[in-house]
């Protein structure tokens, strides 16, 4: 069958865009004989290769799934449109990697959550492996649905096509599951009982165990949990990242990736506690792995691959400990062998234009700040502790250095925000555009500066300060994008922005309830995949798949969260409490901050004491132990 | 520096025909890396590694005529550089030969004049071998062998192939496939596809259907050198 199966795939391969996508066999690829193994465990991830592969998390569960005898992990991605087609047209079923066999096949199928708009993916995925889509209509036969990933800090959107939630970090628990399920296997239960036994370890929500309902304004006013399950469910996480997995090899791609280096992760969470940033309270309390594991991974990674790039990366790499001197050491030790150094997310307080220049030895690429409001008044209310003069001064070290090329990164629609804020986005960025025009004129580079403005849509998230706000209407943010379209003419100055409906939708679902699922279904059914790809969203067809489901978009995406009511995501705990959260976003209504708990005094978010976990920053030390 | 070059005939397998040109010249990149092979960097904006492909394979084709000329650093044992490079590259690429090369040789593409595959035919009935040569040949006596090229954006280019084509021979036939090997013009003095041979034929032939690049295989390069057309690997002796 699975010899047919990939014959028949080598024969469609020919027909379809970018085969390479679809061709596996890559370098320090794993690939076991499934009939060795007692779990087999298939991560999807719902969008393309390219995409996909790009992806830390999964290749850390990767490696980590494939080091166990009993188990083998193999990777599935999203096929694009055109494959899809074919494969229809041949009747061949979604197929993994590694041994092209069949999803449907696998005892474990997990998808990652990393966008709200890849949903439909799931649905399409799990109709092309063959799999029902309620997690209802599946019995023992069919794989296991399991999700995790930042977006399923509320999955309630997905909750009727799951069969489990992994809340947190996977690494902590994955191993947990797949003992609980080789036991369950060996004991011939039903899949109740597996989901039982399941619903026992911390981190793992199912949640066909809870009944929840709620008022028209999306408060819960229903919630009970049933078989026993937990009320409250806790995230999971790595205590010592320091001695947590890392693989040591990478999947090598043959075709370029969206992030096509050695990742090389130094810390996880972020203190910084921006309001709107979901990911600054989610992947709480910060952790550091030390300078010394940092350099044997680099050397190990750049032995097993070969790439030409390491990327230090984090939430906010700049605030890692001591980051200027690890890079200047991974510098001059890959010199020689041509390999560079890059630092993603660096913030304009702590940017240095020296350890960019040493970075950037030849090449003067563009350099990316992200102020994200126009003003200091909202930058308060965000909690982005950056102030215009800071801007400047990096800015214009950097225009000196020769650097001609700066992207600035804004959001629009953030609580509080009036024309004036976007007012303001336009002119810090003339003013930045102007600086580097005299100092280009004065200088011998003639080149002329480029200043490219990026404002995406503020979409309140869970779990955040911001989880209470309204979401602009599409009308107040069409009036934002006209006004900066106007003001942002000139010639060093470029404007993007993103579509306001993708918005809309990104926003239905961040705060979606379990109602959005028939609407996904209906959507999905439609016609609706890659939402995420401007090519294929189509509005209207989402419009229709609410009315059909007998809601109202608007309404829906619109509605009013009240402070003090139940929201549909609060039995799940990411560690830092409701109150504090209510207590900053009062604090950002009345334009105040909070200082970074790293520098200063813990600001009491919670995390601690929730999950009897501590802060970790050894980066500076010598040594993790 | 400079003296300090090895030429390499690679194989390009059936498990990476799908991998683009850029791919290709990726993987090797990353080897030569993975293997500590001293590869030397050009000067200047954005130094890249100083490797050279004779031509671009398209996508969906195996070859096992890869020209590539690598120049080091420093000097290294012929016989090391490949077997290190072998023990790292990914299934379907092989280096099979490497030699030291003479500095002064000009790049391979500009050289390149011609070049072999083998083709396999769908044919739509089955036939013999001598009733296909018969037709082959039929084909080749044709004053002209005019065929049409798609261009992008541009207009389409009408031409006669004829004087391209050196050698056009029936290899074998099994039921309803044949092989055919052929040897046509390459390199920018004129360059002409092997599925373009195919799809002549097949238009001249009503049995033998429309080419598909995964039936076709690479088997040879040659170069001009001192007036003679030899394997680029040969160049190297004198
Ligand atoms: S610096 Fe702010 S935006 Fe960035 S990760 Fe930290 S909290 Fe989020």
């Amino acid at each position: 069958m699975t010899i047919d199966l990939a014959n028949k795939i080598e024969e469609i391969l020919p027909e379809v865009s970018k085969p390479t996508r679809y061709m596996g066999n890559e370098l320090n690829m794993i690939k076991k004989d499934l009939n060795q193994v007692k779990v087999k465990f298939a991560l999807a991830f719902p969008d393309v290769y390219e995409v996909a592969m790009s992806h830390l998390g999964i290749k850390i569960l990767y490696h980590l799934l494939n080091e166990r005898e009993d188990t083998v992990a193999e990777r599935v991605y999203a096929p694009w449109v055109d494959m899809e087609q074919k494969m229809r047209e041949h009747n061949l079923p979604l197929f993994t990697l590694e041994n092209r066999a069949k999803v449907v096949d696998f005892d474990i199928l997990g998808f990652t959550l990393q966008y709200e708009m890849s949903y439909t993916n799931i649905l399409n995925m799990l109709d092309l492996a063959g799999i029902p889509l309620k997690s209802k209509d599946r019995g023992e036969e069919f794989p296991l649905v399991i999700v995790g990933g930042p977006c399923a800090f509320n999955p309630e959107p997905l909750a009727p096509f799951v069969d489990v939630v992994l809340l947190g970090e996977a690494e902590a628990a994955i191993g947990e599951l797949v003992d609980q399920y080789l036991v369950w296997k060996d004991s011939g239960a039903s899949k109740k009982d597996l989901l039982k036994s399941l619903s026992q370890i911390e981190g793992l929500y199912i949640p066909s165990f809870y009944e929840i309902d709620y008022n028209d304004d999306g408060e819960v006013v229903k919630f009970e949990a049933k078989n026993d399950a937990p009320e409250i469910l806790k995230k999971r996480v790595i205590q010592n990242l320091d001695e947590s997995y890392y693989p040591e090899k990478l999947i090598l791609p043959y075709m370029e990736i969206v992030h096509d280096r050695v990742t090389l992760e130094v810390a996880r969470g972020c203190t910084r506690g921006c309001r709107f940033c979901q990911a600054g309270m989610i992947y709480r309390p910060v952790r550091e792995r030390s300078h010394e594991r940092i350099k044997d991974l680099a050397k190990k990674l750049i032995e097993s691959t070969g790439y030409e790039e390491i990327s230090l990366s984090s939430l906010s790499t700049s605030d890692y400990s001591k980051i200027e001197d690890l890079a200047k050491k991974l510098l001059e030790e890959y010199k020689d062998q041509r390999v560079s150094v890059a630092l993603p997310s660096m913030r304009v307080d702590s940017f240095s234009v020296d350890l960019a220049k040493e970075l950037q030895a030849v090449r003067k690429t563009g350099l990316t700040f992200a102020p994200e409001a126009g003003t200091q008044r909202l930058r308060d209310v965000i909690n982005k502790g950056i102030n215009e003069e800071d801007l400047l001064k990096t800015t214009e070290a950097a225009f000196k250095e020769g650097w001609r090329r700066v992207k600035l990164y804004f959001m629009m629609g953030l609580p509080t925000e009036t024309l004036e804020d976007i007012k303001g986005i336009a002119d810090l960025a003339k003013k930045v555009a102007e600086m580097g025009d005299e100092i280009r004129r004065n200088s011998d580079n003639k080149r002329r500066v480029k200043v490219g403005v990026s404002v995406s849509t503020f979409v309140p998230k869970p779990h955040t300060p911001f989880q209470w706000s309204k979401f602009n209407t599409l009308e107040e943010i069409k009036e934002k994008q006209q006004l900066l379209r106007n003001e942002l003419r000139g010639k060093d100055l470029s404007f993007t922005w993103t579509d306001p409906y993708l918005s809309t939708m990104e926003a239905v679902f961040a705060r979606g309830d379990r109602r959005a699922a028939e609407v996904m279904q209906r959507a999905w059914e439609l016609g609706a995949k890659f939402d995420g790809w401007s090519e294929h969203f189509d509005y209207q067809r989402w419009k229709q798949a609410f009315e059909e489901s007998g809601y109202n978009l608007e309404e829906y995406v619109y509605r009013n969260f009240n402070l003090e009511g139940r929201l549909p995501w609060d039995h799940l705990e990411v560690g830092v409490d409701k109150g504090y959260l209510r207590k900053e976003y009062q604090k950002a209504i009345d334009v105040e901050l909070t200082p970074d708990c790293r520098f200063n005094n813990c600001t009491g978010c919670g995390i601690l004491k929730n999950l009897d976990a501590r802060i970790s920053l050894i980066g500076g030390e010598n040594s993790g132990k | 520096m400079g003296n300090n070059k090895i030429r390499a005939r690679v194989l390009k397998g059936d498990k990476v025909r799908f991998i683009s040109h850029l791919d290709f010249l990726n993987t090797m990149n990353r080897a030569l890396r993975r293997a500590n092979i001293p590869i030397a960097y050009s000067q200047g904006y954005n130094p890249t590694p100083n490797i050279s492909f004779a031509t671009a394979l398209a996508v969906g084709l195996t070859s096992d005529s890869e020209y590539i000329d690598f120049e080091l650093e420093e000097d290294i044992d012929i016989q090391e550089f490949k077997d290190n490079l072998n023990q790292v590259l990914p299934q379907g690429i092989e280096i099979l030969e490497a030699k030291q090369l003479l500095s002064k040789s000009k790049s391979l593409a500009s050289l390149l004049r011609q070049s072999s595959y083998f083709a396999r035919l769908e044919l739509t009935e089955e036939l013999s071998i001598d009733k296909l040569r018969e037709e082959v040949a039929n084909f080749l006596s044709q004053k002209e062998l005019v065929i049409r090229r798609k261009r992008r954006r541009k207009k389409d280019r009408v031409f006669d192939i004829k004087p391209m084509i050196y050698r056009l021979e029936v290899i074998g036939v099994q039921s309803d496939l044949a092989t055919i090997e052929m040897l046509i013009q390459t390199g920018s003095s004129g360059n002409l596809r092997p599925e373009e041979v195919v799809d002549a034929l097949a238009d001249y032939l009503e049995f033998v259907k429309p080419a598909k690049l995964v039936n076709i295989h690479r088997s040879g390069l040659y170069i001009e050198d001192n007036g003679e057309i030899i394997p680029p690997i040969e160049a190297i002796k004198r």
